[in-house]
């Protein structure tokens, strides 16, 4: 079949004009206030989504979700973006924040000016570039009905004969390295001997079920009845109580907590962004995100849920790690991980 | 080339223009280097991630795992797809080559990830297999979370792409080649043997290499059904991101990877015309 010229530019006229249109609806809602946030698909919708609508009438922004799937894949879409990054506020844990803050110009300071609500946070909770909106403590969630004695307290427990193949642990690029760090901690290593714990780890290779790479598909091991118990956090069980599957959460010593929030990106909008943080430092946005979300609250006015004050660590069971340091190593304990348990 | 060939060749030539300069890009990342504990990478340009991978038990691991893998899954393919293929293009029953036909495109049809958790369900502790056992008082097996889950898992993903191929070259072979060499006494085996297999052999080349191809860029099976314990190449470069944020290493390892897969294609589009010419009188 021939396709003539004027065929050719008759087609082209049409998608021409067929992407004007198309483009109209985005030109006239840049004219909106809106802040655009790069956050986790469930954040989005058990947090953000339900607040919206509230946030718009009392600050005019409308908040534009943009999901992610990871915090890493989050900022490799930011960087490739630079110029133009899309988004105003990125949703990441505290270990790339703290790598992401290398980058100066992507990532803007905090404006305290505009965010009165960072009175109020817990120290250690925010810095120069990033906020926490929650912490959790990444503790045994486990089936009571699946494990021996319908229990668990100590961290020895996951390793027992009786629960050979029934215990799900993260990947070291799961909760950055913390597998290893407990396991570490565990077998009289530390932050900078990390050695112990990976060979520990090498040791019962063949009695764990998975070091899973994905929280939510070891949450649906666990709800399948697949494994036992996994490492995780409190927003697991909730998660699985709410779907009518038992469950129960201990933080034993050591566990660790892990802060996860937010940055302003230099996307030429910093009131939106700035808007958007204070409302989520507030009493009412803390307080909405621990009830639903089961995780802690990083305002001091705003108590725990209910169901979480019961499996948050007691001080001297809890442990915080030097993020930096984590950051710097993980890329070379993954690669003695790997070496020790796969093939 | 005319100027009309041309022109509509060049929509696929753009595109092809496009991924080029994707992979120049990688290989131009892939010579800064990265600060660890940062996110910023910078020159410099240098072999050292290249020096470093090449020095990388990890990164060896990988390529002998997706290797071994990969090689596994097309044996397999064609233990399993060529008699599929076979029913489709010669089978006499229009019923059982529609239904043989129905579960391919079915199979086509259903996503990688759904697929996944299909393959979770089917083979973990308590999957209908292990069940099935338990039912009939056996010991259950560990089905997930291991090789055996991928190699089962890609195998069903790749499958399909295989006996379609092969089938579009099983049809091009005269069926009347075959009634002449049973109407001169050879038997379904020896026909089989001495006619069929050899005219097909370019075909089977074809569709091999792409059940090689796609087996050794396989992430999503490793990733979800592995349990963390098969590093293959794909989940190699995924890792290097997720954990320390070192993207010019894993855009070496990408460029790596994509050297070794040129390679094995060069390699496999060689013996693909020896056995092209050797068999069918023309290159495949």
């Amino acid at each position: 079949m021939k396709l003539a010229r004027r065929n050719l530019l008759k087609a082209g006229a049409t998608l021409i004009a067929a992407a004007s249109i198309m483009a109209v609806p985005s030109m006239a809602s840049a004219a909106d206030k809106v802040v655009r946030v790069l956050t986790f698909g469930s954040t989005w919708e058990k947090v953000i989504k339900p607040l919206a609508p509230k946030f718009k009438e009392q600050t005019g922004y409308e908040i534009v979700p943009v999901i992610e799937n990871s915090s890493a894949e989050g900022l490799a879409k930011l960087q490739a973006s630079r110029a133009n990054p899309g988004v105003d506020v990125w949703f990441t844990g505290e270990a790339i924040a703290m790598r992401a803050a290398t980058d100066k110009d992507l990532f803007l300071p905090l404006p305290k000016d505009k965010i009165p609500n960072l009175a109020n946070v817990m120290p250690g909770a925010v810095n120069d570039k990033f906020v926490a909106f929650w912490y959790f403590p990444t503790g045994i969630v486990y089936r009571p009905d699946l494990v021996p004695g319908g229990k668990i307290t100590a961290w020895s427990d996951l390793f027992k004969p009786a629960m050979k193949n029934k215990v799900a642990l993260p990947a070291p690029t799961v909760y950055p390295g913390r597998t290893i760090l407990i396991t570490a901690l565990l077998n009289g290593g530390s932050e900078d001997n990390v050695k112990p714990g990976i060979e520990f780890l090498a040791k019962h290779k063949d009695d764990i079920a998975m070091f899973h790479s994905s929280d939510s598909n070891a949450r649906k091991a666990l709800a399948s009845g697949e494994i036992s118990a996994m490492i995780g956090s409190p927003s697991a069980v909730k998660a699985l109580k709410d779907d009518g599957i038992p469950a129960a959460m201990t933080s034993p010593k050591p566990t660790p907590l892990i802060f996860e929030g937010m940055m302003m990106v230099n996307n030429g909008n910093p009131d939106g962004a700035a808007a958007f943080i204070n409302a989520s430092m507030s009493d009412e946005w803390q307080k909405f995100m621990t009830d639903v979300y089961n995780l802690a609250p990083v305002n001091k006015n705003v108590k725990p849920a209910e169901a979480l004050v019961a499996v948050l660590p007691t001080p001297e069971n809890a442990v915080k790690f030097d993020e930096a340091k984590i950051n710097e190593k993980l890329g070379a304990w993954t690669e003695e991980f790997n070496a020790a348990v796969a093939k | 080339m005319t100027r009309q060939a041309f022109l509509l060749s060049l929509p696929a030539l753009l595109l092809v223009c496009l991924f080029g300069v994707v992979m120049f890009s990688f290989a131009e990342i892939s010579l800064l280097s990265m600060k660890p504990g940062a996110a910023v990478f910078s020159g410099p340009p240098s072999l050292a991630n290249y020096e470093r991978l090449l020095a990388s038990s990890g990164a060896w691991r990988a390529v002998a795992t997706t290797m071994r893998l990969s090689f596994i899954i097309t044996v397999l393919c064609i233990v399993a797809g060529y008699p599929l293929a076979r029913v489709l293009a010669r089978s006499p029953s229009a019923s059982l080559r529609r239904f043989v036909l129905f579960c391919l495109v079915g199979t086509f049809l259903s996503g990688g990830v759904t697929r996944a958790y299909a393959w979770l369900i089917i083979l973990g502790n308590r999957g209908i297999i292990n069940r099935g056992l338990e039912a009939f008082g056996l010991p259950t097996l560990k089905l997930l979370n291991n090789e055996f889950a991928v190699v089962v898992s890609v195998l069903n993903f790749v499958l399909p792409f295989f006996v379609m191929t092969l089938f579009g070259a099983l049809k091009t072979i005269p069926a009347t080649l075959e009634d002449a060499s049973r109407n001169l006494g050879a038997s379904p085996m020896r026909t089989f043997l001495h006619v069929t297999l050899p005219l097909s052999i370019p075909g089977l080349a074809v569709s091999t290499s792409l059940c090689f191809a796609m087996s050794l860029g396989a992430f999503l099976f490793p990733q979800m059904l592995g349990g963390g314990r098969v590093q293959v190449l794909a989940t190699a470069i995924y890792e290097r991101i997720q954990a320390s944020y070192n993207i010019p290493e894993a855009a070496a390892l990408a460029f790596l990877f994509f050297i070794l897969v040129i390679v094995i294609l060069v390699v496999t589009g060689l013996l693909r015309r020896l056995v092209g010419r050797r068999f069918a009188g023309d290159p495949a």
